[in-house]
C-alpha cells in the first residue's frame, strides 16, 4: 500500500510539474512575442530596435536554463541563431531584413509553445 | 563527453531505483506487461543518455510515469481478479486429466513439439505420463505427472482452488465437479461465516477440503 501511495503522489507531482512547466512556457513565450511585436513596430529606428532587442536577448538569457531543461535543445538553438542573424542585420542597418528576422524569431517561439501544447495533434 | 557521463550516471540511478521500486522479481518471473514495462524503461532511459539535445527530464518523466503506472496497475490487479486476468492473462490447461485439449493448444499457438519439449525437460518421456499440463501466465508450462508414486501427485490426488481471495472460482468448481452450495456447506461446517473471509479454499480428488482464512500478516 505504501508503494501505491508513493506512486500516486509521484504521478500527481509529475502532472503538476508538467502543467506548471507548460504554464510557465506559455507566459514566457507571451512576454517574448509581445517584445518582438514591439521591436517590429520600431524596426525603422535602429538604435531603439537595438535597445529592445537587447532587452529581448536578456529575457531569453534569464529563462535559458528553463528552456534547456524543459524544451528540446534544437528549438533553443534555432532561436539563438535567429537572434544572432537579427543582430547582424541591425549592425548593417538593414531594417527590412531585420523585420523579416524578427518575424521568423516570433514564429520559432510560437512554434515552441505549440509543440508543448497538450492536444490531439501533438499526442498523436 | 562529460555531459554524457553525468547524464548516464543520473539515468542509471533513476532506472535502478525505478526497477527496485517496482519489485524484486526476476526476468523469468515477469508477466508480459511487466516485461514490456522493463523494456520500455530501458529504452526511454537510453534516448536522453545518447542524445544530449534531448532534456534529461523527458527521460526522467517517462520513467516515473511508467514505474508509477505499473505499480498502480499491479495493485489494482491484486484487488480485482478480472482485471488481473485482463492484464496478465489466465493459466490455461493444455492437458486435463491426461486428455490433450487441442482447442486450447490452437488458441495458444502451441505445437505438439513444444509440448513434447516441455515434457522432456521435466524428465518425462510420454504424453500419457502427464495428468495436467498448464501454461502459466508467465509462459512457463507446469506439468503434473500421472504416476502417483512419481513427483508431485500426493496420495490424495490433485487439489483445485475453489475459493480464491474471498471469491468463488467457477473454474475450480467446474474442474472439481462441485457447486456453490457445496462450498457454503463446507464453510458452515468449518464455522466460516462468509466466503469473503476465505483466502484459499481447495479440494482434492478425495474430497478433502483445505481452508486458509484471510489474515493481515
Amino acid at each position: 500500500m505504501k508503494r501505491v501511495i508513493i506512486s500516486l503522489v509521484l504521478l500527481g507531482l509529475t502532472v503538476i510539474f508538467s502543467v506548471s512547466t507548460y504554464s510557465r512556457l506559455n507566459s514566457v513565450s507571451e512576454k517574448l512575442t509581445s517584445q518582438l511585436d514591439d521591436i517590429k513596430k520600431s524596426a525603422d529606428d535602429i538604435s531603439l530596435s537595438a535597445q529592445k532587442l537587447q532587452a529581448f536577448s536578456d529575457e531569453i538569457e534569464k529563462n535559458k536554463s528553463f528552456f534547456y531543461t524543459a524544451m528540446h535543445h534544437e528549438n533553443m538553438d534555432d532561436i539563438k541563431d535567429s537572434l544572432a542573424r537579427a543582430r547582424a542585420r541591425l549592425e548593417y542597418n538593414d531594417s527590412e531584413d531585420f523585420a523579416v528576422e524578427i518575424s521568423s524569431l516570433k514564429n520559432y517561439i510560437e512554434h515552441m509553445t505549440e509543440l508543448e501544447k497538450t492536444d490531439l495533434t501533438n499526442i498523436f | 563527453m562529460g555531459i554524457v557521463l553525468i547524464r548516464t550516471l543520473i539515468l542509471y540511478v533513476i532506472v535502478i531505483f525505478g526497477m527496485r521500486f517496482m519489485g524484486k522479481r526476476q526476468i523469468g518471473e515477469l508477466s508480459p506487461a511487466e516485461l514490456v514495462i522493463a523494456i520500455m524503461i530501458s529504452e526511454v532511459g537510453a534516448v536522453p543518455m545518447q542524445s544530449i539535445d534531448i532534456p534529461l527530464l523527458y527521460g526522467v518523466i517517462s520513467i516515473i510515469v511508467l514505474v508509477t503506472a505499473e505499480i498502480i496497475v499491479s495493485s489494482i490487479s491484486l484487488k480485482s481478479g478480472s482485471f488481473r486476468g485482463f492484464m496478465n492473462g489466465r493459466p490455461v490447461a493444455v492437458i486435463e486429466r491426461g486428455k490433450i485439449l487441442q482447442s486450447q493448444m490452437r488458441k495458444l499457438r502451441m505445437s505438439i513439439d513444444d509440448l513434447y519439449e516441455e515434457i522432456r525437460q521435466k524428465d518425462l518421456s510420454h504424453l500419457c505420463d502427464v495428468y495436467f499440463a498448464i501454461v502459466e501466465t508467465n509462459g512457463k508450462l507446469s506439468l503434473m505427472p500421472n504416476d502417483p508414486n512419481n513427483l508431485s501427485p500426493s496420495s490424495n490426488g490433485y487439489e483445485y482452488p475453489i475459493v480464491k481471495d474471498g471469491r468463488i472460482s467457477e473454474k475450480g468448481l467446474q474442474i472439481s465437479k462441485k457447486n456453490i452450495e457445496f462450498v457454503k456447506q463446507k464453510l458452515a461446517e468449518n464455522k466460516v461465516s462468509s466466503v469473503r473471509d476465505v483466502f484459499l479454499m481447495s479440494i482434492d480428488d478425495k474430497d478433502n477440503i483445505y481452508i486458509i482464512l484471510k489474515s493481515d500478516d
